[in-house]
């Protein structure tokens, strides 16, 4: 599970920064992913509010 | 009672984020714009939930040249001759009715002056995420009447998170069960009425459905045919209210007072607040979290307006650097929105099929701000349900 971002949908409210439990995301007018930092637990797609956050191929 | 969340934790822009320690928000600013006096603090008390408000002295402040001034004494800072016109501003709107027209040029009309314009704006956007040019008169004089019977804020012990954690509680107390990382996909009619509603790929009976995803978003999931084009036009034309909140860390006390510090002569920041002046256990011992609100207008670079909003921070606070440190930004805007409908776009919790009802930030009687405003809608919402017999 590779989380991608989709970044027309990402508003930058911060909601999966502090799910992630390898503090790979920053957020700053849109989430940025740490490549990596990150180890696709896929929390972030599941707290994402707009689904901007999406399985890779989802 | 059911209660579908596609979230997996309840409260949607309502509830707390922890993060390094601070109860950050996923939305609001840990406060209620009328305490315990307005509709939520009413409901809150009524249905016994223990919820503890704690009102902010000063209700707040306004920083002007680099000092504080209370409200009542803003009136110093005009010449005599305007002095004269603050008065009967401030005359009209306790007795006034307001129209049409802006604030910004009902204002305008009675006192063409740099400072007022600013102030307004600045109250708009902290309260409403949106300057005074977007607000009639009228609503904007409803406000301050409500402002003026219920007074001014306060600060949920525990911040938002325990109102949220409160009114669930009360929910499964009642016998209601709530059902997260649970997205409805549609919401099923029959004959002009509510039959019930699709999730996780199960049909659900129900008689009467309450959405609180938008006017706009509650057509879609019925499809669109089962409404007049007029009223799909209408819904789909609703503006909503944008904003961006910077969280920020603090050593020492920056504000020092449980209020709002609104800031008219910002670039871009309408306001701040401190709420661990009133809530200690919002930030890890010894420390405080500091949150400023600005008004975004969508079509704006977000990346400079949150640059714009981080200068105003260390223009109002000279020493920033030394006892901050900015936890997280957060925008708000294009369908996670600070409102879903701009206050003053009035829209009933009534829908033309029957059964189906609307709830949440787009539904917003008059005069009635933010969470206040939500309260009064579910409150509206729940008459109409009871005259319904549902």
């Amino acid at each position: 599970m590779i989380p991608v971002l989709v970044k027309d949908y990402c508003i930058g409210c911060g909601h999966c920064v502090p799910f992630c439990p390898q503090e790979a995301i920053t957020v700053l007018g849109r989430a940025e992913i740490d490549g990596e930092t990150c180890i696709e637990c896929g929390i972030c797609i599941i707290y994402c509010p707009n689904e901007a956050i999406q399985e890779d191929g989802g | 009672m059911d209660i579908f969340e596609k979230l997996p934790y309840p409260g949607g822009r309502f509830t707390n984020l922890e993060y390094q320690g601070y109860q950050l928000t996923t939305g609001a600013l840990h406060m209620i714009p009328h305490a315990e006096n307005g509709p939520l603090g009413t409901m809150l008390k009524e249905l016994g939930t223990g919820v503890r408000i704690i009102p902010s002295h000063p209700p707040g402040l306004f920083r002007i040249g680099g000092r504080d001034y209370e409200f009542r004494q803003l009136k110093d800072l005009f010449s005599l001759r305007d002095k004269v016109k603050v008065a009967s501003i401030h005359a009209m709107l306790k007795l006034g009715k307001g129209g049409k027209e802006s604030y910004r040029d009902w204002v305008k009309k009675r006192l063409n002056n740099r400072l007022a314009l600013e102030l307004s704006d600045s109250f708009c956007g902290w309260t409403l995420s949106i300057h005074a040019d977007k607000l009639s008169s009228r609503e904007f004089l409803a406000i301050t009447s409500n402002f003026n019977r219920y007074r001014g804020p306060g600060i949920p012990e525990g911040g938002c998170g325990a109102v949220t954690r409160a009114l669930v509680k009360v929910i499964e107390e009642g016998g209601g069960n709530i059902h997260l990382e649970s997205k409805v996909t549609g919401i099923q009619l029959d004959g002009g009425r509510v039959t019930g509603m699709d999730c996780g790929g199960e049909s659900h009976e129900f008689d009467v459905v309450v959405s609180n995803i938008g006017p706009k978003a509650t057509v879609e999931l019925c499809g669109e045919e089962a409404f007049s084009p007029d009223y799909v036009k209408s819904v789909s034309n609703i503006p909503e209210a944008a904003g961006i909140k910077i969280s920020v860390a603090c050593d020492r006390p920056m504000l020092g007072h449980t209020g709002a510090l609104f800031t008219p002569q910002a670039k871009r920041i309408d306001g701040l607040n401190e709420v661990t002046n009133a809530d200690p256990s919002l930030a890890p011992e010894g420390k405080h979290l500091l949150m400023s609100h600005q008004t975004y207008e969508p079509g704006r670079d977000i990346r400079e307006e949150i640059e714009l909003g981080l200068q105003d921070l260390r223009e109002l606070f000279p020493d920033f650097d030394r006892h901050c440190r900015v936890l997280m930004v957060q925008s708000y805007h294009n369908g996670w929105p600070v409102n879903r409908t701009m206050s003053g776009k009035l829209m009933g919790p009534e829908t033309p099929v029957r059964g189906l009802y609307n709830v949440g930030d787009a539904i917003k009687p008059r005069g009635w701000v933010e969470t206040e405003g939500v309260a009064a809608g579910v409150k509206a919402a729940l008459e109409r349900i009871d005259a319904y017999g549902g």
